[in-house]
């Protein structure tokens, strides 16, 4: 499904804080588990993918470093931090509000398709 | 330890995944690490996504998909450069916008120089003009004297060097060169032949005296120092200071020959010329007054000691002697000084920007020849003059400080030294040397000092007083035979119409009577009555206004 890219922009950076929330992943790893954990109806752009996690590093939600993967091969593994976790918190706190607030303007539609 | 990123599997990427990348990174800019690092995450994305595909047909159409899915290499490149930016340690952060901030503020400031020296003054006013207009007073040319000052002056005869290198010459207030008889022959000659050498200066110099006002147009010079007011032509003072001689000596010659009414006269020429002097608009031309005041009152006094005088003469001199002021006795000012200063600013300040214009570094080069001590060493440098004219008071600022200092001096000057210590006024150059030494330099070199001179003219007042007091005291004494025992006594019998004011005390000049004998004197700069005795120099002659006596007036000599 393709949203609105205004409508995906912010929800992006909690998306991958959730995801990163669950264990360090590298970048293209992450890009698939977007999909995956989403069912397939979300998708991080891949010119959105990097600028957005070198902004969340760089907000200290999350942190950097390379790893050596079990094929042998580098890669810049990210994960949550503290400050990233209590910010996630938050933002998922707010979209549950959004989320109901939604609902009751569209008469429990949302809900029942969920 | 972290793995560091490397770049060494691009080569196994299709080229147009090596090119897209490679793209990104060179658009990127910023620093080589970060870069790497970017190489290295984009690199490894386009391996993941190429893993298990072998065929190069496969792999090339396979990366060209994910190529359009990343998008805009350059607006890639932005945002990377943008949030790897961002990343920066705090430290990092700090210093780069400190050198940012350094750099926007060293370049604004490079502006602001060029635009600081470039500065040019704006002359706007006549100063010269408005000297002239203020000395001019509403009388007809007729009762000018300076046309025959002018013609006095050039037509005096310096004397020649024999005669100017001999003592009685050079210090003719020695009671030892008073009487003529008392020098040898040849400087007694010599004298004469000087004296009457200058016969036909003199005569104008009478007539100049003889006249109401005296009204001297300032000019320009007719050289290259251009129209700045500090330049402008006075008088040969020095010449019109040989002709006041010239009349000392005059009298002295009639003294010899025992023409004393003519003696007096020539007194009294002096006396006239120093009155006129005294009102002009400069300090330097109200010194030349004062002196001419002071050569004649103490010529005037020494001639007074003469037995053969007659009460009749003497109230005919005093009633000349008083005649000289018949007004308030003229108090120094510096009119011109006030206009040399504002002409000044004008001529080297800016006419606009803040503060109403700044100093100008050229200008104060310039200046660097009328300046003394550090101020003479900042103009010499051209980094330093600059830093002075940065430092500098504003135009605004330094004409409403020098305003200020002048005005206060005008309004002290009325206050007689006694009067001046007793509310503890601080001194004029105190006054100067307590502001910011290089906040306000131009005016630290260029104010004059008025309180040394205003005490001068309150001393020649206490002089002109004086003489008249002695004038008095000698008529009361030939017409009733003694001395009043008071100066009020002398007042009572309508020989005095005032008392003598002393500068140096709250009250009047001392006077003593004894033994058919008065002495009349100022307790003089200490403050101190010392009983009459005259304050001496370093020789031990006597000196009128020393720190180690008083200034006696009568008996005159030691």
């Amino acid at each position: 499904m393709r949203f609105e890219s205004q409508l995906l922009k912010g929800v992006a950076p909690v998306v991958v804080l959730e995801i990163l929330s669950r264990g360090p992943m590298y970048g293209y790893e992450l890009s698939q588990a977007i999909e995956q954990h989403s069912g397939e109806i979300l998708t991080l752009g891949k010119g959105t993918l990097y600028p957005l996690l070198y902004n969340l590093e760089a907000k200290s939600l999350v942190q950097a470093k390379w790893e050596t993967t079990d094929s042998g091969r580098n890669r810049r593994y990210y994960s949550i931090t503290g400050k990233g976790k209590e910010d996630l918190a938050r933002q998922k706190a707010q979209l549950q509000g959004l989320a109901k607030g939604l609902d009751l303007l569209f008469g429990g539609v949302l809900k029942a398709a969920l | 330890m972290e793995n560091k990123p490397d770049d060494r599997d691009v080569h196994e990427l299709p080229a147009s995944a090596t090119e897209f990348i490679r793209q990104i990174v060179r658009r990127m800019g910023y620093r080589r690490k970060a870069r790497q690092e970017v190489q290295a995450e984009l690199t490894a994305h386009f391996e993941d996504e190429l893993r298990g595909v072998t065929d190069p047909t496969e792999r090339e159409q396979k990366a060209r998909q994910l190529i359009e899915q990343f998008g805009d290499p350059k607006l890639l490149a932005i945002l990377c450069r943008r949030a790897k930016i961002r990343c920066r340690s705090l430290w990092a952060k700090t210093m780069v916008r400190t050198l940012q901030a350094a750099t926007a503020f060293l370049l604004l400031f490079g502006f602001y120089l060029i635009w600081f020296v470039s500065g040019r003054p704006v002359v706007k006013v006549d100063y010269l003009a408005q000297l002239n207009r203020m000395s001019r007073p509403e009388i007809v040319e007729s009762d000018n004297a300076w046309p025959h000052y002018e013609k006095a002056i050039a037509l005096a005869v310096e004397p020649n060097s024999e005669l100017a290198e001999t003592a009685a010459f050079k210090n003719p207030r020695d009671p030892n060169h008073w009487d003529l008889a008392g020098l040898s022959a040849g400087t007694q000659a010599a004298i004469e032949t000087w004296v009457q050498t200058n016969q036909p200066a003199w005569e104008a110099l009478a007539m100049a005296g003889s006249k109401p006002y005296l009204y001297k147009p300032y000019e320009y010079p007719g050289n290259s120092r251009g129209p700045l007011l500090m330049n402008v032509r006075t008088a040969d003072l020095r010449s019109l200071r040989d002709l006041g001689h010239v009349g000392v000596w005059r009298s002295r010659v009639h003294v010899e020959q025992g023409r004393t009414a003519e003696a007096l006269e020539d007194c009294l020429i002096v006396a006239q010329a120093g009155r006129h002097w005294q009102r002009t608009q400069t300090l330097t031309e109200q010194y030349v007054g004062l002196a001419f005041a002071d050569m004649a009152h103490q010529e005037i006094l020494r001639v007074a000691q003469r037995p053969d005088l007659t009460a009749g003469l003497l109230a005919d001199l005093q009633r000349q002697v008083a005649g000289l002021y018949p007004g308030p006795y003229p108090r120094v000012e510096m009119p011109f000084e006030r206009l040399v200063f504002l002409d000044l600013v004008q001529h080297v300040f800016t006419d606009d920007g803040p503060g109403g214009g700044h100093l100008i570094p050229s200008q104060v080069a310039g200046m660097s020849a009328i300046m003394e001590g550090d101020h003479k060493e900042l103009a010499e440098f051209p980094l330093l003059r600059t830093a002075l004219s940065l430092i500098h008071a504003r135009r605004d600022d330094t004409v409403a400080m020098a305003c200020g200092i002048l005005d206060r001096q005008k309004e002290l000057s009325g206050l007689s030294p006694y009067e001046r210590r007793e509310r503890q006024v601080p001194t004029d150059g105190d006054l100067l040397g307590s502001l910011p030494k290089f906040r306000y330099a131009l005016l630290d070199f260029m104010l004059p000092v008025l309180d040394r001179a205003a005490e001068f003219g309150f001393r020649a007042k206490a002089l002109h007083e004086a003489t008249l007091t002695i004038l008095a005291l000698r008529r009361y004494h030939l017409e009733k035979g003694q001395y009043p025992a008071s100066l009020d006594e002398l007042m009572q019998a309508g020989y005095l119409g005032s008392l003598p004011a002393d500068p140096y005390s709250d009250g009047s000049l001392t006077y003593q009577v004894a033994d058919d004998a008065f002495t009349l004197y100022s307790v003089g700069p200490n403050f101190n009555d010392d009983g009459g005795k005259m304050s001496t120099d370093h020789n031990r002659r006597p000196r009128m206004w020393g720190d180690d006596g008083d200034a006696v007036f009568w008996p005159v000599g030691p």
